[in-house]
């Protein structure tokens, strides 16, 4: 909790930085002049001495640092952090922080108060009641105001969740019109219908490659994770039924690392980066081309990689939509520590890759 | 009547090619010939151009050179087509009175039958002028065309393709757009603002007679009207309108 305490300080804006140093500042002030009031103490007056100082000193201890907290959590750049583990354990943890200084302090002033009836000194206790009753105030208000971080936060953590429901539909949508495009769709057909005749057998399996695909989107399309092998062997897929249809124009180079197909992925995010090479970087040229297909994993990641040999991107990257779609996607599943970088390849067509974190 | 087949997958060149043999031999009357057969757009043309085919069998999303560009390069007099698509946006009543039709794939026997029984009679007839815009009846056909590695610009008699990344800039020149290169300046045969929508992105529209290639822009002057100057590579200086200024330099910063 310290180096959190110590962070958020350092975080805080003067003010609330001020206002810190006031509580403090205060409390040793009051520890102080207990302790000098003490000198000459004894019996029920002197245990009510020393439990009133150390439930304030606790009281306020807990106080400032929930204050420093709550302030700190509040504070915009801090909202951004929220998804941060640890933040959120504090974000949790406040409240009853808050609460616990509360009843430090409480406890404290009625101990303050029943030193007052016992006949301890007026002046001390005149002094030590309204500066508890002030932290008693700030207590209340922490707890008050921390209380209603965590629940904007479980809110926007619900709304979060909503979110990424919607995005999974909308993947989902997207995966199936792409796949069952009425272009892919009736152009496989025709493939079947030109071959059926003057090759059955390859009509055949044109036919069964084609129930597999379909088949393997509804199912997958729906699934929240899948595996990097699962990824790969839909697109082989895929794949088989295009070089079907594109003959010699279409030449594919798979490179994947040995010890990877376990690796979970969400489904659907390679065959996003190979329809994009097929349609935008061997639908450009006549002469057809070479799409290369990487799948390694470096250190604690792993990246797909798909790059043609096209016209390459625009100078102007204008995102289609299905891989704006897939943007989105990794967005909420992994917030920043996926990503989607398009560039141009080696040999001056478009390179498009994902790299997502292997957890 | 002479047939040319044009689609750039070979499975469904010949499957067309056995469809049109069984119609000829089922109906009387069509004496059908097939001239040849071609894999791509650029094909296409040279083949309309030696053989004359009365009809074009026209695949509409092909690499490239797309069926779209063929109908527009077609030479005089030029040949019927009928479009071969994917599937349609929405049915065309338009074509009932052009010299275009179109099938959906898989083609249909009896729908090829039919239309080439409409082709024959049409050619009988004097052929109508076309109505609507190409962009329009690709729309309907539901073809979105692709950006293109080439580009076909006039050559002679024919055509002929340049690499879009060579070519600096397009321009308007006495009612005729030029590509411009390092060495030369053809004629071609898309307007201004179709080429800026075909190639987006890599093109900037820089006023009304200039569209210029961004990655062969080395300098951009001001010119203290508001309007500017840029310097091609190749020296060229090309103006641009006080209008587009503003966005030009943003884009250009933008990607620099």
């Amino acid at each position: 909790m310290w180096p959190i305490v110590r962070d958020a300080f350092a975080d805080a804006s003067p003010a609330v930085r001020r206002q810190i140093k006031i509580v403090v500042f205060t409390w040793v002030i009051l520890v102080a002049m207990q302790a000098w009031d003490s000198r000459n103490s004894s019996g029920p007056a002197g245990v009510a001495e020393f439990l009133s100082a150390v439930l304030g000193a606790s009281g306020v201890a807990l106080l400032g640092t929930a204050y420093t907290l709550q302030r700190t959590l509040d504070e915009p750049s801090a909202r951004a952090r929220h998804d941060d583990p640890t933040v959120r354990q504090v974000l949790i943890a406040l409240p009853g922080l808050g609460f616990a200084a509360g009843v430090a302090l409480g406890a404290a002033a009625a101990l303050m108060t029943l030193r007052l009836l016992l006949g301890a000194e007026f002046v001390l206790a005149l002094i030590a009641l309204p500066v508890y009753g002030a932290m008693l105030i700030v207590a209340g208000r922490t707890v008050n105001n921390s209380a209603r971080t965590l629940f904007q936060y479980a809110v926007a953590q619900a709304a979060i969740a909503v979110d990424a429901r919607s995005h999974a539909a909308a993947a989902q949508l997207a995966a199936l019109q792409s796949r069952m495009n009425p272009h892919f769709l009736f152009n496989a057909l025709n493939t079947v219908a030109a071959i059926v005749r003057t090759n059955p057998p390859a009509a055949e399996r044109l036919v069964e490659n084609l129930s597999d695909v379909l088949r393997t989107t509804l199912r997958r399309s729906s699934a929240p994770m899948s595996t990097v092998g699962e990824e790969i062997e839909y697109v082989r897929a895929c794949l088989t039924l295009e070089t079907e249809r594109f003959g010699d124009r279409l030449r594919v180079g798979w490179t994947v690392e040995d010890g990877l197909m376990p690796v979970a992925s969400p489904p659907l995010i390679l065959q996003p980066l190979v329809e994009n090479a097929l349609t935008h970087g061997i639908g450009a040229t006549a002469d057809g081309g070479m799409i290369r297909i990487a799948v390694a994993g470096t250190g604690d990641r792993v990246t797909f990689t798909v790059e043609d040999d096209g016209p390459g991107f625009p100078g102007t990257l204008v995102e289609r939509t299905g891989l704006g779609n897939l943007r989105e996607r990794l967005a909420t599943i992994y917030g920043d520590r996926a990503a989607l970088t398009l560039e141009s390849g080696s040999s001056g067509g478009a390179r498009a890759s994902v790299s997502i974190p292997r957890s | 009547m002479k047939i040319l087949i044009v689609d750039d997958e070979a499975p469904a060149r010949s499957r067309l090619a056995s469809l049109v043999e069984e119609i000829d031999a089922e109906l009387d009357g069509l004496a059908i010939e097939i001239v040849g057969e071609a894999a791509t757009g650029m094909a296409a043309l040279e083949l309309a151009r030696d053989r004359r085919p009365d009809v074009l069998l026209l695949d509409i999303a092909m690499p490239e050179v797309d069926g779209l560009d063929v109908v527009r390069h077609l030479p005089e007099p030029r040949p019927l087509v009928i479009f071969q698509t994917a599937y349609e946006q929405f049915a065309l009543q338009a074509f009932d009175h052009q010299a275009l039709d179109y099938v959906v794939k898989p083609v249909h026997k009896e729908r090829l039958a039919r239309a080439l029984v409409r082709a024959r009679d049409r050619l009988a007839t004097t052929r109508p002028p076309w109505t609507g815009s190409l962009g329009e009846i690709g729309a309907a056909l539901g073809h979105t065309p692709v950006r293109p590695a080439r580009v076909l610009v006039r050559d002679g008699a024919g055509h002929r393709l340049v690499a879009v990344r060579d070519i600096s800039r397009f321009f308007a020149d006495q009612g005729l757009v030029r590509a411009a290169t390092a060495h030369e300046s053809p004629v071609i045969d898309y307007t201004l603002g179709e080429l800026e929508a075909r190639l987006g992105g890599d093109f900037v529209r820089v006023s009304r007679s200039d569209l210029v290639h961004n990655a062969h822009v080395s300098r951009v002057l001001g010119n203290g009207d508001g309007s500017a100057t840029l310097i091609l590579s190749d020296g060229t200086r090309v103006h641009v309108s006080r209008r587009r200024a503003g966005d030009v330099r943003r884009l250009l910063k933008a990607q620099s």
